[in-house]
Parts: C-alpha cells; structure tokens; sequence
C-alpha cells in the first residue's frame, strides 16, 4: 500500500488587480451629477405631462362645451318654429270649432247646391262674384275674422265651403274660388297643410301660411277649408332675445327651407360681438335692440354655407322622410372633402323625431337640426377660432402652476443628493486605495444606515480577500508539487513500459504511483493480452505452415480429382442426352403404333358389321331352299298321282285292245256286213296300241321326272345342310371377330399407356438432361474453384511463413 | 461457514482485515503476493476473494483478470480493497471484473458490507 501524497501548494501569481480602477471611468460623472441627471427628469417630466394633458383635457372639455352649446341652441331654434306652427295650427283649430263658422259653411253649400254653382266652370264662378269674392256677404262672420286678425297678430285668415268658395275673410283675397289651390286640396285631401314660409309686404314680415280642413263633429262630413296667414316675426324675436341670454356670441342661426334655400330667419351675434369690440365702451349710444333689428333681417340673406350645407339639410330632411337611411346620409356628407368631424344622429322627443348633424366646414362649425313636422331645418354656425380660443385662457395657469412645482422640487434634490454623496465619495475613495494593492486599509463607518452597512461589510471582505489570497498562494505551490510527482512517476511508468514498442512483451508497469497505477494497471492489462495474442499467434502460425504443407499434395490431387470428375459429368451429360433423344423417338414410334392400332380396331369393327350382314343373306337362302325342298316333294307327289293316272289310261288301251280284237273277231263271223266294221276296229286297236304307246312315253317322262325330282331333293338336301354348315361357320368368325375387336381394344390401351410413358419418360429425360447440365456446370465450378483453393493454399502457406517470422520478434516470458 | 482469501503485501493490513473477518464469522485464508493468491484460489476455492491493489510484481487486477480466464475461478466474486479513491479507478477496476470496491482505511462494516454485497 503506497503511502497517501500529501496536497502541495502550486506556484502563486502576482495579482494584477491593483491597477486604478478610476482611470476606466473616467467617463463617467459622480453620484452627486448622477442623482441630478436621473432624479430631476424623473420628477420635472412627470411634472410637465402632467400640466399638459391638465392643459389638454379641460381645453377640449371647454370646446366641447361650446359646440354642444351651439347644437342645443339651434335645437332650440328648431324647437322654437316647432312650437310656433303648432300654436299657429291651433289658432284654426279655435276658429274651425267656432260654431257660427260651421253653421256659415253650411248655408254657403246648401246655397251652392241650390244655385248649382259647383258645376259652372272656375272663371265663370270668378266672374260672377268679381266683385265682392264671397258667396254671400255677412260682415258679421268678416267682423268677427279681422278681430281675431288684430288679437292674434294675424295677417290674415278666411274660410271656404266644401266646394272651395270663399265663404268669410278678414281681408279680400285675390281669388274666389280656392278648389283649384295647391294648400286647398291638400287640406282637403290630408286635413292640414302648412305652406312655405313667404314675405309678406302688407305685414312686413315672413308669413306662413296654415290651413285645415272643417269637419261636422257628428257626421265627420267636410265642411270646408280655414286658411289663416301667421306671421313669424314675434316668436323669432323671442328665440333671439333668449339665444342672447345662452351665451350665443359669435354665433349664427338660421331656420333654413332647403327646397328653395329660403331663409326664414336669420339671427346673427356675429356683428354684435365685433361692433362692440370696435366700441369698447366709448360710444355706447346704439341699444341691443337695434341690433336685433340688423340680425333678424332676413331681405337678401344667403344660407350659410352655401350650396354645401344645403345639401347637408336636404339629406337630412330626406333621412325624416324615411327616403334614405341614417347610414346611407352619413355616407353621402363624408363624400364632401371639405367637411370634417361630421356626427349624425337622430333624437326622439315625444313622438317627433329630429335628425341632427354637426359636422366642421371651412373653418366654422355648424349645427344642423330638422324641425319637427316640417321641411325646414335650423343651422348653427360659430368660428372655429371662437372654439379654439375657448381653451387659450387655461394655458397660462397651468405654466405657472408647473414652474413653481419644478423649481422646488430642483432645490430639494440638490440638497438630498449632496447627502447622499458625500459618505459614499469618501468610502470610494478608500477602495480605490484597496484595488491598488493596499490590503491593510480600514473604511470609517459613517453616513445612512445603507453606507455604514457598505463600510463595515467593505472592511470585512477586504479582510476576508486578504486571507484568501494567502490560502490561494498555499494551495499553489501544493498542485506545484503534486505536478513534479506525477511527472515524475510518468517517466518511471514510461521507462518501464518502452521495451514493449521493441516487442519486449516481458516488461511490467510498476504499481507504486497512488495517481498513475491504474495507468500501470490498464498497460499492464494491455501487454498481458498482447503476450496472449502473440504466443497464440505465434502457435497458430506454426501449425498452419505445417499443416499447409501436409496437405498440399492432398489438395491438388483433390483438385485434378475435381477435374476428371468434371470431364466424366460432361461424358454423362452427352449419354443422356443421347438417351433422352431415343426416347423422344420411341414417344414418336409409340404415338403412331397407336394410329394404327386405332385403324386396326376400325376395320374390324366394320368387318363384323359385313359378317352379322352374311349371316343374315345365308339365314334368307336357308329359308328359300326349304321351301323349294317343300315344293320339290309336292311336285314328286303330283307325278305319282301322274303315273297312277296313266297306268289306269294303259288298262283302259290294253282292254280297247281286247275289245277291238274281239270286235274284228265278231266283225270277220258277220262277213261282209262286218267288213267295215271289221275296219273300224282294226283302227280302234291301233288307236289303242297308239294309246298304249303314248302312255308308256308319259310313263316314262314322269318316271323322268321323278327321277329328276329325287335328284333335285337330294341336292336341295345337301344344299340345306351346306347353308346350315357355313351359317355356323360363320358365327363362330363372328366369334373370332369379337375376341379380336376385344384383344385390339386392349392392345388399343396398352399403346396409348405406352404413348403416355413414353410422353412423360421423355419430360423426364428432358429433366434428367437439364440435372445433368447443371451438375456438369457446378462440377466445372468446383473444379475451378478447388483450382483456386490449391492456388490459396500456396498462397496461404506463403502468408504463413511470413506471419510466423513477424511474430518471432515477439518476446514472450518462458511460462507462456 | 463461508472461506474468504485476503491477499495485501502488507502484514500489518492481512492482519486488520483478518480480524475484522474472523469477528464476522468468516473462515480466512491469507496470501502476501499474487502467485500465491492464484495457488491458494485453485487450491482452496474460496467463496470470495478481498485483495489489494497496489503490490509489486502482481497487482490485484492482475490476479482478478486472470482468476476470470479461468472457467473453474471466473465465478468467485472479487473485493477491491485500496486506497485509490477516484472516480476512474472504481471504473477501470469494475472493467477488469471486480464485484465490489471498498477504500481504504476502511472500518469493519464497510467491509463487511462490500464483501456482502460481492456475494449477493
């Protein structure tokens, strides 16, 4: 066991750490200029953003205000008018329920009706009441119209029947009859019409016109039409004394007819404002309402705006009349490029709905708002610069207010940040003094709680530097030492093991080194396996070479073995190919062994056909030689009858014969007298003699015949049993003819069998044949192949040889 | 009883450790060199062999590579016991077929535990 080494300080370095660190940054401002430059904007910034959207806020809230102002104000003025008409409507709706009006309707149409005035034609009725333009003059009903004319400061009314004829007026108007009037059939028509507001000289003043239609109470029958002539100029006048009141300098309003760009009222504050700008006071004279007088004029005023917000107006009347949607309006203002900050919406106040627009052309404002139940439209107008101005006013607060704040707020940081500073300057002062290598300094603890804690925790760790620097310089020179031994025991461990690169495989790493003996381990380890293997080697070599030679004759007769072996397999090949040839012949032979056998077989079985046909015609012939045989012994039995018959002629001839013999006897006793008669009977025996002789030839024709006959029986006899003979001669050739039909047939078999063998011998042939080219082939490979083996072996043996010398620089240690 | 070979060329520690087998109930059999421990392995077949590292001429690796060629010795389990205490020793000694390791100066349990542990 090695004794444990001992941990030696390594060589210690000069520490570069002494260098003035204040020289790097000398860039870089102290913490007094630094808090400055970060806390100052920190605090004035804010400071300024905040004063600024201060400023921002409230300067947009105050124009804000003053825009909305004027789109309440020109609502107002909408209001107003609104206000205006329905008193004005109501106003006929006293005088339409005055019952003496109904009653005068009424007896103005039942004069009609009796007149028949309602079917003369227009002029016809204006010519005839010309004069006086009523149907019938009643000054009570005119007195009692013009009184109302002077208490409701109207300009005008009157009335008509249900035909349209004027009926009471407080003034003559210009026509008689009114049917044909637009307002007329309109009222008619809808019960109310309010016409377009008009300048009337007579009253000096817009006039607007109301008219509604009279109905009985009862019956809902239409009586006839009011018209009354209202003028304008009393509720405008209290719009603009109210409008003055609501803060409406610099402003403009007008109630505007988009149809004909009629202005129906005009109230200007724009004048006021810079008339009284020009006076300043000095030359007060003129009172508010002469000016109000110049602003309310409406002669040869243009609507403001121009053609631009005119169309903005007819749009929005459009919008209240339901033809275009809020939408569809909206879009149509943007396309003008000169509007901008365009807002569009509609309000409902009770049941009447107002569309109002507030949108910024050529440097004004405008509000725009629909009277309700008209065509009109009320319009706002006020300088953009009197909006602007509105928040100028709070610039100046908020400045100063800012200033102020900003100042002190500096004075406050300086101080705070000389405080700061100073514990920290001195305390940097002394580390500077650290980093230059001085270790022994010691930092005052003063200042904040934060710069005492630094100081005091500043001394500690140049306290604990110091040590460590000294511990650093031990442990130096320890790794120092403990690199001299281990290079030390590398050059033992080197020297010992070097022999093995000579192939000195005896050496031995020595295993005292605590650091390196598993280094001398692992070579030890190393060089044991390279013994192993060369003494291995070297054993293996040697038995090679020498088994090598031992075998080589071995081999290379193996290999001419090969090749003989090779030769006779081709020898083989070309005897079965030989073989197999022949036996496609005999397939061949066989196949037309077969064909004949196959005609063989045919001929015969028609041979038996022709056999069974001869058998019949000798059965036929045997029939008919029996029945001539039958007919034969008939005949035989006829010619007996024959020969009876004739010997009894013969008795008959031999006893004439007699008797003629007797006759002449006779004849020859009665002389002469039987001398003729004598004659006749000498002629009767010759007769008979003839007789006697053709009977004797008829005897021995048919003892002919009869001979003939037997002949011919005996001939028909044997014929029968000849017919009989070849009959069964002939059968038993049938028989013969079946045996052969039955051996052809299997001989008929056996060929086609032998067919099909020979078929399939001559595939297995084939077969055989292509076994024996492939082992001709392979025995051709072998043999090049145990060629080439003996080739290898040689060249294996040499390989051998020269391992076995390589290995012998091996040295080994004699155990192995 | 179960028959431990301890081999270290050192008296002093062949004693030790005897001591502390025998107390453990151990059967012990003691060898000084390398060619002795591989006599006495084949001789005695011990259970378990416990040996050191560092010895001249035959280190214990070297008696355990070639105990571990041999068929009838290869299966006897193997304790390293040195004072080598790297990382890279442990490894290179389990390369070469030690069961388990133990360092030295080591106490009785340590060894009896890495020996328990080598005999499964």
């Amino acid at each position: 066991m090695s004794p444990k080494q001992e941990f030696k300080n390594p060589p210690s370095e000069e520490t570069s750490l002494t260098k003035s660190v204040a020289d790097n940054f000398k860039g870089v401002g102290n913490l007094r200029r630094r808090l400055l430059v970060s806390i100052l904007p920190a605090v004035l910034l804010p400071l300024a953003i905040a004063s600024a959207i201060g400023y921002n806020v409230t300067e947009r809230r105050a124009k804000t205000e003053v825009v909305e102002q004027l789109e309440a104000n020109t609502l107002l003025a909408s209001k107003t008018i609104d206000t205006f008409i329905r008193d004005s409507l109501q106003l006929t709706d006293l005088v339409a329920a005055n019952p003496i009006v109904i009653q005068a309707m009424k007896a103005s149409s039942q004069k009609v009706q009796e007149e028949q005035l309602a079917q003369q034609t227009i002029d016809a009725l204006e010519k005839k009441f010309a004069a006086t333009k009523l149907l019938t003059i009643d000054d009570s009903i005119n007195n009692y119209l013009q009184q109302i004319v002077k208490s409701g400061q109207l300009a005008e009314i009157f009335f008509t029947e249900r035909n349209g004829l004027n009926v009471a007026f407080s003034n003559p108007t210009s026509d008689f009859v009114q049917r044909d009037e637009g307002w007329w059939q309109t009222s008619q028509q809808e019960g109310r019409d309010i016409g377009e507001p008009e300048f009337d000289e007579s009253a000096n003043a817009i006039v607007i016109a109301f008219s509604r239609a009279v109905k009985d109470s009862q019956t809902q029958e239409f009586l006839g039409v009011i018209k009354a002539g209202v003028p304008a100029t009393t509720s405008i006048s209290d719009l603009a004394n109210y409008l003055e009141g609501q803060h409406s300098r610099s402003a403009q309003f007008q109630i505007v007819d988009p149809n004909n760009s009629f202005v129906f009222s005009n109230i200007d504050f724009t004048d006021v404002e810079a008339q009284e700008r020009n006076d300043t006071g000095t030359n007060s004279s003129q009172t508010a309402k002469d000016y109000n007088q110049n602003r309310m004029n409406t002669e040869n005023v243009e609507v403001v705006g121009g053609e631009s917000i005119l169309k903005v107006a007819k749009t929005m009347i459009q919008v209240l009349e339901n033809a275009v949607s809020m939408e569809q309006a909206q879009q149509s203002i943007a396309q003008e490029d000169s509007f901008s900050e365009i807002s569009l919406r509609q309000e409902i106040i009770g049941s009447e709905r107002s569309i109002i627009a507030v949108l910024r052309y050529q440097d004004k404002i405008y509000s725009l708002s629909t009277v309700p139940n008209t065509d009109l439209v009320s319009i706002g107008v006020i300088d953009y610069d009197v909006v602007a101005s509105a928040g100028q006013s709070l610039l100046s607060v908020f400045g100063l207010t800012g200033l102020i704040l900003g100042t002190a707020a500096l004075g406050l940081i300086i101080f705070l940040a000389q405080q700061l500073s100073r514990p920290l300057t001195k305390l940097s002062e002394k580390t500077q003094e650290v980093a230059s290598g001085n270790l022994d300094i010691q930092a005052d603890v003063e200042g904040t709680l934060e710069t005492r804690t630094l100081a005091d925790n500043f001394n500690k760790l140049v306290k604990q530097v110091k040590e460590s620097l000294e511990n650093q310089q031990a442990l130096a020179n320890e790794q120092r030492h403990e690199k001299e031994q281990l290079e030390t025991a590398i050059y033992t461990l080197i020297d010992e093991v070097s022999d093995a690169t000579d192939g000195d495989l005896t050496v031995r790493a020595n295993l005292d080194s605590m650091e390196l003996s598993t280094v001398a381990d692992l070579f030890n380890a190393i060089i044991d396996n390279l013994q192993e293997i060369a003494v291995e080697a070297k054993q293996s070599t040697s038995q090679v070479g020498s088994s090598l030679k031992q075998n080589e004759a071995a081999i290379r007769t193996l290999a001419e073995q090969a090749i003989a072996e090779a030769k006779e397999t081709r020898d083989t090949l070309m005897s079965v190919e030989q073989m197999s040839q022949s036996i496609q012949a005999v397939a061949e032979n066989a196949n037309q062994a077969e064909q004949i056998v196959d005609d063989t077989y045919q001929t015969i079985v028609n041979s038996t056909d022709n056999m069974d046909l001869t058998v019949n015609s000798i059965l036929n012939l045997r029939t008919t030689v029996g029945e001539t045989a039958k007919k034969m012994k008939r005949l035989g039995e006829s010619s007996q009858k024959i020969s009876q018959a004739v010997s009894f002629i013969e008795e008959i001839a031999l006893r004439t014969n007699i008797l003629a013999i007797n006759a002449t006897v006779e004849a020859g006793r009665a002389g002469e007298y039987g001398q003729g008669f004598t004659i006749v009977a000498e002629q009767v025996a010759g007769l008979s003699e003839q007789c006697a002789a053709a009977t004797k030839e008829i005897a021995s024709i048919v003892a002919a015949i009869q001979g003939e006959t037997q002949e011919v029986n005996q001939a028909m006899e044997s014929g029968t049993a000849q017919v009989v003979e070849t009959t069964r001669l002939v059968e038993s050739t049938k028989e013969s003819l079946g045996l052969v039909l039955e051996k052809s047939q299997e001989i008929n078999l056996l060929m086609s069998s032998i067919s099909e063998s020979t078929v399939s011998q001559a595939k297995t042939s084939q077969n055989v044949t292509n076994l024996m080219q492939k082992i001709a082939n392979l025995s051709e490979t072998t043999s090049k192949s145990s060629k080439e083996v003996a080739q290898s072996i040689v060249e294996t043996a040499q390989v051998a040889e020269k391992l076995e010398s390589a290995v012998a620089q091996f040295k080994v240690a004699e155990s192995y | 009883m179960k028959t431990i070979l301890i081999v270290d060329d050192l008296q002093s520690e062949l004693d030790l450790m005897a001591t502390y087998l025998t107390k453990a109930g151990y059967k012990i059999i003691l060898a000084t060199n390398g060619e002795e421990a591989l006599a006495k392995t084949l001789e005695k077949k011990p259970d378990a062999i416990v040996t050191d590292w560092m010895m001249p001429k035959m280190g214990g690796l070297d008696i355990c590579r070639k105990l571990k060629k041999n068929p009838e010795t290869a299966e006897i389990p193997i304790v390293a016991c040195t004072a080598k205490n790297r990382d890279v020793d442990r490894l290179w000694a389990k390369k070469q077929g030690v069961t388990a390791y133990v360092t030295k100066p080591c106490t009785q349990e340590q060894l009896v535990s890495a020996l328990q542990e080598a005999m499964g």
